[in-house]
């Protein structure tokens, strides 16, 4: 297990290293100077404009603004941003705790909501509940973000006032409350179904007859027994679905106003802001192995069969 | 098999824990006891220096900040900080005299030195801060900006402090606006605490203005400001402003409608909605803008004013104000917008709409083959109206119109490089301080920034326009910029769009929200 770990992580490095190489060069081979982009939708001075091209040195070629870059980051100095003139690890270090508490919301929400009725409804099946749940995780994985993201804001918002709309003032949880829920729906959905069917087919085996027929009661045979051995595909689902909601998420961050990673990345490649876009796409794919790794060690915790070498 | 509802109970009783736990923090949310303050919705600014504002933070270095001069919401100039501003003969050595007694709210007093310390430093090349094209005009510019090497100077030669209260101004040119130009936040002072210790002073700044920062400047999140005690201008009306740094206008606008904002900025999108929510709080500023259309007058072919008057007379300008813009914009009749001082109106013989002519025109001219091509830049809201133009020309002159957005990183440099052959582009030049003066040198003198978004100069017209800046009183210069004016519509090198609005909504809790070319007024805003 240990050796198997050390791999894993060494594979890390080598993909971090290239993955700043590869969106380095992707954000150089865009069009335009993001110098100019800086006085908003007036051409610059073209003082100004040199100015400030030789001070970030965007006027070197290529090679020359990796290495600096590559250089800086060995000593770990993640660059400066250009459109702010802020340190990019400053930056990252601004949004990175708004998108982890959204994502870990987010990730709760569908943990509560979408395992707790995918059981039940597996326990239920062909009830009344069992055909909300059906139902239900159809229309949530259906529509899209940006109708639910409105939707509630009118509704739980402007017409309420029961949850604040915006920005994070209030903090958590009544400023996530409303985006990561929004952001969990399609998950919730996908949960929903996913631990409804394992459970159904877990609920067929013959070791829950036995403990039915030797008197256990049904909850527990649910609980303990089945939903133990039905977690495994759901485990391995919702380590993906954690990943994916910690890479930031640009609709939700952008109608709830939450200053995230998302809305940082999507904002930098407007302006091509090289250093601010390497830094962090590296630091969400390291994100991605670390939650992917998670997974698989969860999975053999869950599962004495999936042994790693 | 009776206990299988168990675990929906369980659900149940999670779902109505995670409801109990809304309804309790609803109630720090919307309408909490907020004394005098009031809060205003802004993008996140790169920085509060004001010779590094890139025109993000201008609301809040307004309250920040006591400027020299100051346009008052009439487009007239008025003295703040500034006691006098008084040229030579020639318009090109000022003499400023600064009100004394005045403080930084840290207590340094507000000096002569404190100004030139700040213009030094912003018109230091190397230190690539944004103003530094707001110093282009005075004396020992150059050195401190040479195109290559080091710079061979440290401090402008031409900013000298003649004692405590009274700065001496060289330009390199005449320039009878220079009092205008003070009102720019590039000119604007920074105390001593700043060279100190630059990062501790971005923390927390401190200026010379209404309104000092309480507590530290939090990123991406909120800066706070209470009344500053010891100010010597006017007094303002509320207690205090919070600025709550918002991603997009659209994410604000809602924040406003839920109560969470008090005041914000809105963009073309959201015109129509406001003024149908709320049109009593919609407050609009004729700014001194305008949007037109350019032409490659390189090209032999767009040289032909036939060409021009014919794209003019096809568009329908009162629709598209009407409909894209809610009527927050005004249809063009000139190219100086009326909120310049002294810019006339109806000098615009084809800015009419006339589809019947503009094809004769076209006619006349030879006709267009091929499809014209409509450039544009992204991410500034040109989309729907270049959509509306393209449709506009083609079904007006009966051609094929497609359309090139363009990247705004690019944008500047496509122009420059004379990449529009084979069609139009969407140009627009937003004053930085309302006098016709701006917009004429920018957009048409070959040494404006702008002069790549018209490409049209003459020396005649040059001339005219110099006689406007070398003129020492403001109804000559006035007088001179008109003439420009007058030749520049004779020749027709750009066809004027619309002046666009700066646009504002605000809630009920703040009253007397006044809008104008420094944006808001903060210290006119009363709370209720």
């Amino acid at each position: 297990m240990a050796r198997y770990l050390a791999g894993r992580l060494a594979q890390a490095v080598g993909v971090v290293i290239g993955v700043t190489f590869v969106i380095y060069s992707a954000v150089f081979l865009l069009p335009g100077n993001p110098a100019a982009a800086l006085d908003g939708g007036q051409p610059m001075s073209p003082a100004t404009l040199h100015a400030i091209t030789v001070a970030y040195g965007l006027n070197q070629p290529f090679i020359i603004q990796y290495g600096r870059y590559a250089m800086g980051l060995l000593q770990g100095d993640l660059g400066i941003s250009i459109s702010t003139g802020q340190g990019v690890a400053s930056l990252i270090g601004q949004a990175w705790p708004v998108t982890a508490t959204l994502a870990l919301t987010a990730w709760a929400v569908e943990i509560i909501v979408g395992v707790g009725s995918g059981v039940i409804a597996a326990a239920n099946r062909g009830q009344a509940f069992d055909r909300l749940v059906q139902a239900g995780s159809v229309l949530l994985v259906c529509v899209p973000v940006f109708v639910a993201a409105y939707t509630s804001q009118v509704l739980l918002g402007i017409r309420l006032h029961w949850l604040p709309v915006a920005g994070t003032t209030t903090g958590w949880p009544a400023s996530y409350l409303l985006p990561a829920s929004v952001l969990a729906m399609p998950g919730i959905g996908a949960i929903a179904r996913l631990t409804r069917a394992t459970m159904l087919e877990e609920l067929r085996q013959d070791y829950v007859r036995t403990a039915v027929a030797i008197g256990l009661p049904w909850q527990l045979v649910v609980v303990r027994h089945t939903l133990h051995n039905a977690l495994v595909p759901v485990i391995t689902c919702l380590g993906t679905d954690l990943g994916f909601l910690l890479s930031g998420a640009v609709v939700v961050e952008s109608v709830f106003n939450l200053p995230g990673v998302g809305l940082l990345a999507y904002n930098a490649i407007q302006n091509k802001d090289g250093t601010v876009v390497v830094g962090v796409v590296t630091l969400l794919v390291l994100v991605f192995l670390v939650a992917n790794l998670l997974v698989d060690v969860l999975a053999a915790a869950l599962d004495p069969r999936i042994r790693y070498r | 098999m009776k206990n299988r509802q168990i675990p929906v109970v369980v659900t149940v009783i999670t779902l109505a824990a995670v409801a109990a736990c809304s309804t309790a923090s609803s109630k720090t949310s919307g309408s909490s006891p907020r004394a005098s303050t009031f809060t205003v919705a802004e993008l996140e600014p790169a920085s509060f220096v004001p010779g590094k504002d890139d025109g993000i933070a201008g609301d809040e270095l307004n309250a920040l900040f006591a400027p020299l001069t100051k346009f008052d919401a009439k487009n007239h100039l008025t003295y703040v900080q500034a006691n006098s501003v008084i040229p030579n003969a020639t318009a090109t050595v000022w003499t400023i005299t600064i009100r004394p007694g005045w403080k930084f709210q840290d207590g340094e007093p507000v000096t002569a030195q404190s100004y030139v310390n700040a213009w030094n430093a912003t018109a230091y090349g190397p230190n690539a801060w944004a103003g530094n094209g707001d110093f282009t005009g005075i004396e020992g510019y150059a050195a401190l900006n040479p195109p290559s090497g080091k710079p061979t100077a440290r401090t402008l030669s031409g900013a000298r402090v003649l004692n405590a209260t009274t700065i001496q101004v060289r330009l390199t040119h005449r320039d009878s606006q220079f009092p205008q130009e003070l009102s720019l936040p590039g000119f604007l002072p920074l105390p001593g605490a700043y060279f100190k210790d630059p990062a501790a002073w971005e923390a927390k700044p401190i200026g010379d203005g209404p309104f000092e920062v309480s507590g530290a400047w939090q990123p991406n999140k909120s800066l706070t400001m209470v009344r500053y005690a010891a100010y010597q201008g006017q007094r303002p009306t509320a207690g205090g402003i919070t600025f709550e740094i918002y991603t997009s206008e659209a994410a604000a606008y809602t924040a406003l409608q839920a109560g969470q904002v008090d005041i914000t900025a809105i963009g073309p999108a959201t015109y129509a909605a406001a003024e149908r929510d709320m049109p009593a709080d919609v407050v609009a500023y004729a700014a001194p803008a305008i949007d037109y259309l350019g032409f490659p007058l390189y090209n032999a072919y767009f040289g032909n004013k036939l060409i021009r008057e014919a794209i003019s007379l096809a568009i329908d300008r009162a629709t598209i104000t009407r409909v894209l813009y809610a009527r927050l914009a005004v249809p063009a009749s000139a190219i100086l917008p009326p909120a310049e001082d002294g810019a006339p109106l109806n000098v615009c013989a084809y800015c009419g709409y006339d589809p019947a002519r503009a094809r004769d025109l076209l006619a006349r001219a030879g006709g267009w083959k091929g499809p014209l091509v409509l450039w544009y830049p992204t991410g500034l809201g040109y989309d729907q109206a270049a959509k509306a133009i393209a449709n506009d020309l083609s079904q007006n002159l009966d051609i094929k119109v497609t359309l090139n957005a363009v990247p705004v990183t690019s944008w500047f440099a496509s122009l420059a490089g004379k990449k529009v052959t084979n069609g139009i582009y969407i140009g627009h030049w937003g004053a930085y301080f309302p006098s016709m003066q701006n917009t004429l040198a920018n957009l048409f003198k070959t040494t404006g920034t702008g002069y790549v978004e018209s490409w049209y100069s003459t020396p005649a017209l040059t001339k005219i326009i110099n006689a406007g800046d070398g003129a020492t009183s403001p109804a000559v210069a006035q007088a001179y910029y008109r003439q420009a004016e007058q030749m520049i519509m004779a020749a027709f090198p750009v066809v004027p769009l619309y002046y666009r609005d700066y646009v504002y909504v605000h809630t009920s809790a703040v009253t007397n929200v006044v809008v104008d070319c420094n944006q808001i007024e903060l210290s006119d805003v009363a709370v209720r």
